[in-house]
């Protein structure tokens, strides 16, 4: 594939380079830091794109196998962020804890389910993303390196917490 | 609420961070000059500079070695030296061969068992490092020294190399990862021997096991 052409696949699926980054990095240089590290290990492994996958699995694999190797070596790295720690919010900056949520109620639920992804392990934060990204679990399987079966059994845990983490915050 | 409403708030939070970040054309102009660092380059620059280091290290012993022949408990320790810093250096260039296998587009499994694997070796580089220890309380015991020595040699040279040996492989035993997990005491030795990194290494392990394990 060439250079061009493959800049502008990253270009298309820049979103997934976003939202990872964002999950795993809480401070915005860290950000952009993963970001670079991302697009480099993509850019480098490009004559090994293997079409069989698609584009976005194959981007899936590098960015997060990248993003948790990142995640170890900062200083934040490692320390799961307490369900009522401060979030930095897209659009919103930092924000408090419980009880300190914006008006706008799409902005509140938005706060919480980054601060309840921000709580997760880091292989668990790998499989939330995929979820919401509504990818199908053989395809979270391929990423991840995991059967279904275990997918969906941990899928279901995870949402069992989300759905809980919700209603404990507001009965939403 | 249902996951279809988490699923929305989620694309809601794609299109916010659609306008909060960027992905400027600047980054791949840079990445084609090289500018930005690859990752993994430091753990191989690193273990290149051990294995320089290693077979000067080799090389010094060997010597050390020669010109000890004659003794033996001179002769065996710095032939434990030796034997040591050769496991290191296989060590080391087993490593790179594993960090150049290392592939981002392999499963996430997969890739994190290799990077993990890579950063507790420097386990097995303190335990080489414990396994050595007696040595250095013998390496200067000459015939002489063995002759002239009498019962004070005996009682504080002895017993000291004894000791370290009892120490050593104690501690040899005992600094596995599965130990740094499980023995509070050897997770504290790993932190405050400034491995954060390893530390975290551990913990991701654990945590991949026991991803690996449920469902």
């Amino acid at each position: 594939m060439d250079k061009a052409a493959f800049t502008q696949l990253i270009q298309e699926h820049r979103g997934i380079l976003y939202k990872v980054s964002a999950a795993y990095c809480r401070n915005v240089s860290d950000r952009e830091d993963l970001m670079q590290e991302m697009v480099y290990q993509l850019w480098r492994s490009a004559e090994r794109y293997d079409t069989n996958f698609k584009f976005s699995t194959w981007m899936y694999r590098i960015a997060l196998n990248v993003a948790i190797s990142f995640y170890r070596k900062t200083s934040a790295g490692g320390v799961r962020v307490a369900l009522d720690a401060d979030v930095q919010v897209a659009d919103g900056g930092a924000s408090g804890g419980s009880g300190s949520f914006a008006d706008d109620p799409l902005e509140e639920r938005i706060e919480l389910l980054q601060r309840f992804i921000a709580s997760l392990g880091e292989l668990d934060k790998a499989l939330m993303i995929l979820y919401l990204e509504e990818r199908s679990y053989k395809e979270i399987g391929e990423i991840l390196g995991l059967s279904e079966t275990n997918v969906a059994t941990k899928v279901s845990r995870i949402k069992g917490r989300l759905k809980q983490q919700f209603l404990m915050a507001g009965g939403h | 609420m249902s996951m279809d409403e988490f699923q929305q708030i989620w694309k809601e939070y794609d299109r916010r961070l659609e306008r909060q970040m960027s992905l400027s054309r600047r980054l791949f102009a840079d990445l084609q000059q090289q500018k930005v660092g690859a990752e993994l380059r430091p753990l191989v620059r690193s273990r290149v500079v051990g294995i320089v280091l290693g077979f000067v290290w080799l090389w010094l012993m060997a010597i050390c070695l020669y010109l000890v022949r004659s003794q033996p408990v001179m002769a065996i320790s710095f032939a434990v030296f030796c034997g040591c810093t050769v496991i290191g250096i296989v060590g080391y260039i087993r490593d790179v061969a594993v960090i150049r296998s290392v592939s981002y587009s392999a499963s996430v499994m997969e890739t994190q068992r290799k990077l993990v694997g890579m950063q507790s070796t420097m386990l097995r580089d303190i335990r080489l490092a414990w396994l050595q220890v007696p040595f250095w309380a013998s390496f200067f015991v000459s015939n002489g020294m063995i002759r002239a020595g009498g019962r004070l040699f005996y009682f504080i040279e002895v017993p000291v190399f004894l000791g370290f040996v009892g120490l050593a492989v104690f501690l040899y035993f005992n600094f596995t990862v599965e130990n740094a997990r499980r023995k509070k005491w050897v997770a504290a030795m790993v932190r405050s021997a400034g491995s954060k990194r390893l530390a975290r290494a551990v913990e991701l392990l654990k945590e991949l096991e026991e991803f690996e394990r449920e469902g």
